[in-house]
């Protein structure tokens, strides 16, 4: 049984990894072979806490799914970034700013590659109207969009697996990822200012183009825009109240996605079918792989490896923190972060049961949330979410900023990306790092 | 009934290395659907219609919603024709094309527009040299004059201009 799960997790994330055949198609393969060599039986899969799929955060991502797609329907978000280029007053580098904001606060709170997808027509549109290139600008907004997804519990799935497996809730996200965030993201707009600042300029006649744009035309349905911010707010409320009435974030979405699908007057099935269910099925089919070679001792013996390489200690693990924080991150620049948080959580669950020495399965949230273990937590989900900026296929919102320019004729190459990619992941990792060791090792907060 | 007997055979055409200029101005010329990009022997390279006449102006980015936002439309559609003027129809045409023989039934050539979803199709000889073309009109009016043999009412065009 061993080799057989061993097997299945190697091939299919090598598979994965070459992008070959689609994920989805080779994680629910993976499964379902995993199932039928009988390495997991199906009550393991479908309902193992420890095993199974994370039914948590697969109806986390489609309720926000759901969220989403009825609120793109209201253009809200086009009316916000055209507001926003008008308040800016055409001017080139300030645009650039304000729309890596409106990138990076979109992005905490909804799904990345929506909020790119949303922003980049607006932004070629701009860039047309002011005759600049556009490309440094989608590369901005896709580097927002997975600094800002950082920042919460909902922004980026690894967070979401994060806080199901160690039973974090979005104010723990909120205390201790989105200050490190605003730092970084403070940081990272000085050194594009220093950059950038001086070196876009137009005439005044193109930014009267811009201010000529009327915003209010993209506002489609007031009245379903009004429900869904209504329902979002209220969602994000119940977020940040849901470890005090003890619900799991899943049940707080659910109600918001229930909520706003009764409310808005939209056909469910419409809605439904925009769900992205590869996403979905990726989902389950990487957890009950990594369930298999959980079962079976593989990633008890890659836990053991771990402690070999980092030795943490009950109530030190500074060093296994910042390895996590760049292995994380290095890992999640070449590959997808989904399958690396995937494996890397029940890793680090195995790894806690040997540190604080408790049998297998009896570890409780006094020792996944002690306090030596928090920052270990924190590193994964900074390198994991922050490494997706090192390459044009780190994360899913690059890719779809690259072929969104390549199809408006401004080709972003490897290389290009790689350029304004790779120093700002650098950049953005020595600062978790050092973030990391400050709060948690000199201030100990 | 063959479709040689009710073909159109003047039609619009262009050599491959004609610039987007021309075909937007054989394109604005009245009646054609679309433009036929033939080589010296009139042998059929490639079809560029209205459609993607008007595809090479839109830039990708622009959906309906958005394009609702720009104020001044002419002045963003003049731009964008500055852009793409350089084009040829080599690069806009269109390759992969159905066709229709002379000597084909009119019957096979209204199936084929209502399977594809076209409006016309050119007809060409057993060499690829084009001869003419068919429309959905000219198999209607066919039907109504030959066929079906109706009294039509006089049928008066309503200028609502004027109301």
């Amino acid at each position: 049984m061993f080799w057989t799960a061993t097997t299945i997790f190697l091939v299919a994330y090598a598979v994965i990894i070459s992008e070959k055949i689609h994920k989805t198609k080779v994680a629910l393969f993976g499964a379902a072979l995993t199932m039928i060599c009988k390495v997991l039986l199906q009550h393991e899969a479908f309902h193992d806490i420890d095993l199974g799929v994370d039914w948590n955060v697969i109806f986390l991502l489609i309720s926000m799914m759901i969220i989403i797609n009825i609120m793109t329907k209201t253009g809200v978000f086009q009316y916000v970034a055209i507001k926003c280029a008008k308040i800016a007053k055409g001017e080139p580098f300030r645009i650039m700013t304000i729309f890596a904001v409106i990138t990076a606060f979109g992005s905490a709170f909804l799904d990345n590659v929506t909020t790119v997808l949303l922003l980049a027509p607006v932004t070629l549109l701009i860039a047309d109207q002011l005759e600049i290139n556009p490309i440094p600008y989608l590369i901005t907004e896709a580097l927002a969009s997975n600094i800002g997804g950082t920042a919460t519990l909902i922004g980026d799935p690894p967070n979401i697996m994060i806080a199901s497996k160690a039973g974090l809730d979005f104010m723990d996200f909120i205390c201790h990822l989105t200050p490190a965030i605003i730092i970084i993201f403070i940081i990272w707009m000085f050194v594009w200012k220093m950059l950038f600042g001086k070196r876009l300029h137009v005439r005044d006649e193109l930014k009267k183009k811009v201010m000529s744009l009327n915003e209010n035309e993209q506002i489609k349905d007031p009245l379903l825009l009004k429900k869904s911010l209504f329902v979002l707010i209220a969602t994000i409320l119940g977020f940040m109240f849901h470890g005090f009435f003890h619900y799991e974030p899943a049940t707080v979405a659910l109600m918001g996605a229930a909520t706003l699908l009764l409310i808005s007057g939209e056909e469910p099935h419409a809605i439904l079918a925009d769900v992205e269910w590869p996403t979905i099925f990726f989902f389950i089919g990487l957890f009950i792989i990594i369930g298999g070679i959980v079962k079976v001792g593989l990633v008890a013996d890659m836990s053991k490896a771990m402690i070999a390489i980092t030795n943490p200690q009950p109530d030190n693990m500074t060093v296994l923190a910042m390895v996590m924080l760049w292995f994380s991150a290095l890992c999640s620049a070449i590959v997808d972060n989904i399958p690396f948080v995937a494996t890397m959580n029940p890793l680090l669950i195995d790894m806690i049961h040997k540190v604080y020495n408790v049998a297998p399965g009896a570890a409780t949230a006094e020792h996944i949330q002690h306090m030596a273990m928090m920052p270990v937590w924190w590193a994964l989900a900074l390198g994991a979410c922050l490494g997706g900026n090192g390459s044009p296929i780190g994360a899913s919102a690059n890719v779809i900023v690259v072929g969104l320019s390549e199809k408006a004729g401004h080709k972003i190459t490897f290389m290009q990306f790689l350029k304004y990619g790779l120093p700002v992941m650098l950049m953005t990792v020595f600062l978790s790092m050092i973030y990391i060791y400050v709060r948690y090792y000199v201030l100990k907060w | 009934m063959d479709v040689s007997n009710c073909m159109r055979t003047k039609l619009v055409l262009a050599k491959p290395d004609c610039n987007y200029k021309s075909l937007l101005c054989k394109i604005a010329a009245p009646t054609p659907r679309q433009i036929y990009v033939v080589d010296e022997d009139n042998k059929l390279l490639g079809i560029v219609s209205a459609l993607d006449v008007l595809k090479e102006i839109m830039p990708s980015y622009l959906s309906a919603d958005l394009a609702r936002s720009i104020t001044d439309g002419t002045d963003f559609l003049q731009k964008q024709v500055e852009k793409v003027k350089n084009k040829l129809a080599k690069d806009i045409m269109i390759t992969k094309f159905v066709f229709l023989h002379p000597q084909n039934q009119l019957l096979q050539a209204d199936a084929l527009i209502v399977e594809k979803g076209c409006n016309t199709l050119p007809v060409l000889d057993e060499q690829g040299k084009l001869l003419g073309e068919i429309t959905r009109r000219d198999i209607l009016l066919h039907l109504v004059d030959s066929c079906l043999k109706f009294n039509h009412d006089n049928i008066e065009m309503v200028d609502l201009a004027k109301h």
